[in-house]
């Protein structure tokens, strides 16, 4: 298991590589648990504001698998869950109005 | 005869994160838009599988709707994380093509690994707040996942989808 400042490392490197710094704020990892249970690394790649629509499939894509094959090859065995956010954004908060 | 279109799932995708005339995209919009673009690849992959071995001219037959329905979330996850991996396991590399699944078909598995992973958390987990960003960049996943599927040799993807039906023991 990775430290997480490693994690963090390995990760914003292939953001920044795929996703380019104009569309990327920073990278955050914390421990988590997959779909079955097992322990897991939930990994947060926040974007500036509004840069989600300006990301090209492939380049989101080419990130992800860059980000498990690095992790992988650095030792980390546990499954990365990796999801985006956006600064700023806002949600729909649990009684229906929106926060951000 | 009506197999699922793929391109319709994603499309109803994006029209689920539209953003509403007032505040943010309902919770309930965004986590479906997830799942509606995991199930985009996931009856891709089925529909390729059963076409290759049923044929796409039986596509109103009982057994095409048999080897439809034979392939499961399961199996599709524990087959594309072994093929995502730079070495596979032993019971999958001695089935795999020459030269290997290739790196578009590892960036297949790879999003189907993770797609089936988000969709499930859209669903089921109540602890999360499914962002508007993450359902887009899903959806945009998705389809790259499927253009990197299309580029795949045929061979590869042959063997591919059937290892998908004939699971090894």
């Amino acid at each position: 298991m990775l430290a997480a400042e490693k994690i963090d490392a390995i990760a914003r490197d292939a953001a920044l590589k795929y996703l380019k710094s104009d569309a990327v704020e920073g990278v955050t990892s914390k421990d988590a648990f997959d779909s079955e249970g097992r322990d897991a690394v939930r990994i947060t790649i926040m974007l500036k504001a509004n840069a989600a629509r300006r990301l090209e499939g492939d380049a989101v894509l080419d990130a992800l698998v860059a980000i498990k094959s690095k992790l992988h090859e650095a030792g980390e065995e546990r499954t990365s869950i990796v999801e985006y956010a956006e600064t700023g954004e806002a949600v729909e908060a649990d009684d229906g109005d929106s926060q951000s | 005869m009506a197999t699922v279109n793929p391109e319709h799932l994603l499309e109803q995708a994006e029209r689920l994160i539209d953003p509403p005339p007032a505040g943010p995209p309902r919770q309930a919009d965004v986590r479906r838009a997830i799942s509606a673009a995991y199930y985009a690849v996931f009856h891709a992959l089925l529909t390729a599988a059963a076409d290759e071995l049923i044929g796409k001219t039986k596509r109103s037959s009982p057994e095409y709707a048999l080897a439809y329905r034979s392939m499961d979330h399961r199996w599709l996850k524990e087959l594309c994380a072994e093929v995502g991996k730079p070495q596979p396991g032993k019971k999958l590399a001695a089935l795999m093509p020459a030269g290997g699944f290739g790196p578009n078909l590892q960036a297949l598995a790879t999003a189907v690994v993770e797609l089936q992973e988000r969709r499930h958390e859209a669903d089921y987990n109540p602890l999360i707040k499914v962002k508007t960003a993450d359902a887009l960049l899903a959806i945009r996943t998705a389809r790259s996942a499927l253009r990197r599927f299309d580029r795949t040799p045929a061979a590869k993807r042959k063997r591919f989808l059937t290892l998908l039906v004939f699971q090894p023991r």
